[in-house]
């Protein structure tokens, strides 16, 4: 350990790191983590290093370039270099943080044992430590309540003043730990957009379902749009091409540029489904050569996965972006493809969690999944307002999830109405999700 | 409903976070029993549980809804039969990062093939922001092969709206009229 006095926040320089590491850890001291470390590009200046122990020939420079700085290794594995603080991955805000706190705490602890006076005994002991071989620490990495291990051992009386002091240091180190834990959320930071983010009011959220499915509709009078005279229709387009040549395709919407990269379900775009710009950008129609689409080569798809390491914010989930997309061109309409007097069935469920959710959305999903209905078969079944359907159906054809299906009179998974299910279901919709 | 009936099970293979998934929707610390890996569990995570999972929902009035965890190595199969005796649904989880997920999937769904038959399903996917493909339809298809329906999200195990929708979707499948 170096002679400096750490203090948050701690300076780091990032040595041998892979891009996906430097991206999180990037976008973690931009944010929770900016009261814990703060980047810097020189390494004389930091006050110790981050390694990425998988990264190639990080070991090679790891040896090469060691120092007494502190150095916390990020690895799959625990890692055989000596003096470095290891942290697992996935790397997680938590396991950082708490490499944070006990790198600091060391510190702290080994300057005052350097500004008490010692005896010699003592210094040649030290002495002797240091030159113990020092191996990697690790840290835990999940909270978990055990099942108490019996006591088979009878309870020893500690009576030295040794053991006191030892076990005063423990209980402390507990309760830093423990403190630790408890500041720490245990929510996973999202890296990507994929949902809308959390509403204000009750008022609100209803805006947005207006903007998504728009106004109550209990009529039977559904209004038909065609998906190719809007963004929507370039969005699948690109989308398909980039399944097809797992390549990264780019949508350019002047003075927008959107890149979709299938294999990687993303979209990485700096206007996100949440602006207001974006709903509008939606529900204009396009003229003809107004948007292109454009296959990206090896060295320009190269310089878009540098860009999305250093913009993670720009990062949206492919299904988040596309079904809000369809959903905010649509606005309650029926694409032209899909016929009102039509049974289909939903093959699969939509993926729930990454989608932008609106009323009633997952109770269609429910009733309709390997059943055949009309959209106003289901509106009647579910009692809802049609326009909640035909919005789904929408969206869910933007993915290929709904195919034709026969007439069919059955009443499967209906009137089950079991109490502890529907308590369940109150009390899982009402917390929070 | 009798009281033994208010159980969902969680299974799935090693690491494929049954744990961290009961840790995020129950209201109480989980139990868990939990141990040091020795086998080759070891080369994923460092502790794994060696009999079961365990947290709850309350629900007010001392109801409750108990979640049980099932250990994820096959040499513990004989308490899966246990643990989902009066299981309203099954949670299984699959970790996109193993080396043949089709293969995981298709094991746990064999090995609870009779309690998938008469409850319900729903399938949670973790990892996978770390490693595609396979992708979510990858996993759909290999479902239809299988025969059986069931919803299928991508799931963050330590995301409590991620497991609170999982858990939607399982108690929607088994009524999608449920009144709030």
């Amino acid at each position: 350990m170096n002679n400096m006095n750490l203090q948050f926040p701690l300076k780091i320089s990032l040595d041998s790191i892979s891009p996906h590491s430097q991206a999180i850890l990037e976008f973690f001291i931009k944010n929770s983590g900016h009261h814990y470390f703060s980047l810097t590009r020189e390494r004389a200046l930091a006050d110790l290093h981050i390694i990425d122990l998988d990264y190639p020939s990080s070991k090679q420079q790891w040896e090469k370039n060691k120092d007494d700085k502190p150095c916390i290794a990020l690895a799959m594995k625990k890692p055989t270099e000596e003096g470095v603080l290891w942290v697992a991955k996935p790397i997680t805000a938590k396991a950082l943080i708490v490499a944070a706190q006990s790198i600091v705490s060391e510190n702290k602890e080994s300057t005052e044992q350097r500004q008490l006076p010692t005896s010699e005994a003592e210094k040649t002991q030290r002495s002797e430590e240091k030159v113990q071989p020092s191996k990697p620490v690790e840290l835990a990495q999940q909270k978990t309540a055990t099942i108490p291990q019996r006591q088979d051992q009878p309870e020893s009386k500690i009576d030295s003043k040794a053991e006191s002091i030892k076990s005063s240091a423990t209980k402390k180190e507990a309760k830093r730990k423990e403190k630790a834990e408890r500041e720490i959320p245990q929510e996973p930071e999202h890296l990507i957009n994929r949902s809308h983010p959390p509403f204000t009011s009750a008022e609100q959220a209803q805006q947005r379902w207006n903007l998504l499915c728009g106004k109550e509709n209990n009529t039977n009078n559904i209004i038909t749009y065609q998906p190719n005279n809007y963004f929507l229709g370039s969005l699948l387009a690109a989308n398909n091409l980039s399944q097809r040549t797992n390549q990264v395709v780019q949508i350019k919407y002047e003075p927008h540029q959107f890149y979709i990269l299938y294999n990687d379900c993303l979209i990485f775009s700096p206007l996100t489904p949440s602006e207001e710009s974006f709903t509008t950008l939606c529900q204009q129609e396009v003229k003809p050569g107004q948007i292109n689409l454009h296959l990206l080569n090896t060295d320009e798809s190269n310089k878009v996965k540098q860009k999305i390491t250093t913009h993670r914010e720009y990062c949206n989930h492919l299904e988040y972006f596309i079904w809000t997309t369809s959903l905010l061109t649509s606005q309650g309409r029926l694409a032209t493809t899909i016929k009102p007097k039509q049974t289909y069935r939903l093959k699969y469920w939509p993926d729930f969690t990454r989608i932008e959710s609106f009323p009633f959305s997952m109770k269609i999903a429910a009733l309709w999944h390997d059943q055949n209905y009309t959209l106003q078969q289901i509106a009647e079944r579910l009692e809802i307002p049609i326009n909640y359907v035909t919005a789904f159906a929408d969206a869910a054809n933007s993915f290929n999830l709904i195919e034709k299906g026969k007439a069919t009179t059955g009443t499967t998974k209906q009137g089950k109405k079991i109490g502890i299910i529907a308590r369940l279901f109150g009390k899982l919709t009402n917390s929070g999700t | 409903m009798s009281q033994i009936n208010r159980k969902i099970i969680f299974t799935g293979p090693v690491g494929s976070g049954k744990t961290t998934a009961i840790n995020s929707i129950s209201d109480i610390d989980i139990v868990s029993t939990n141990k040091t890996a020795t086998d080759m569990t070891k080369d994923r995570k460092r502790n794994t549980t060696v009999a079961m999972d365990y947290g709850i929902i309350k629900l007010g009035n001392d109801e409750k809804v108990h979640l049980y965890g099932t250990p994820g190595q096959q040499r513990f199969d004989f308490m899966w039969s246990i643990l989902s005796k009066g299981g309203i649904g099954l949670v299984l989880l699959l970790d996109n990062t193993r080396k043949d997920p089709f293969h995981d999937m298709r094991f746990y769904i064999n090995s609870f093939k009779e309690f998938i038959e008469t409850h319900q399903l729903v399938i949670g996917i973790t990892q996978i922001d770390k490693q595609r493909p396979p992708h979510l339809d990858d996993y759909q298809n290999w479902l239809d092969q299988l025969g059986y329906k069931a919803p299928i999200f991508e799931v963050d195990a330590r995301s409590r709206e991620d497991v609170s929708l999982l858990l939607q979707g399982l108690l929607l499948s088994l009524d999608p009229g449920i009144s709030e």
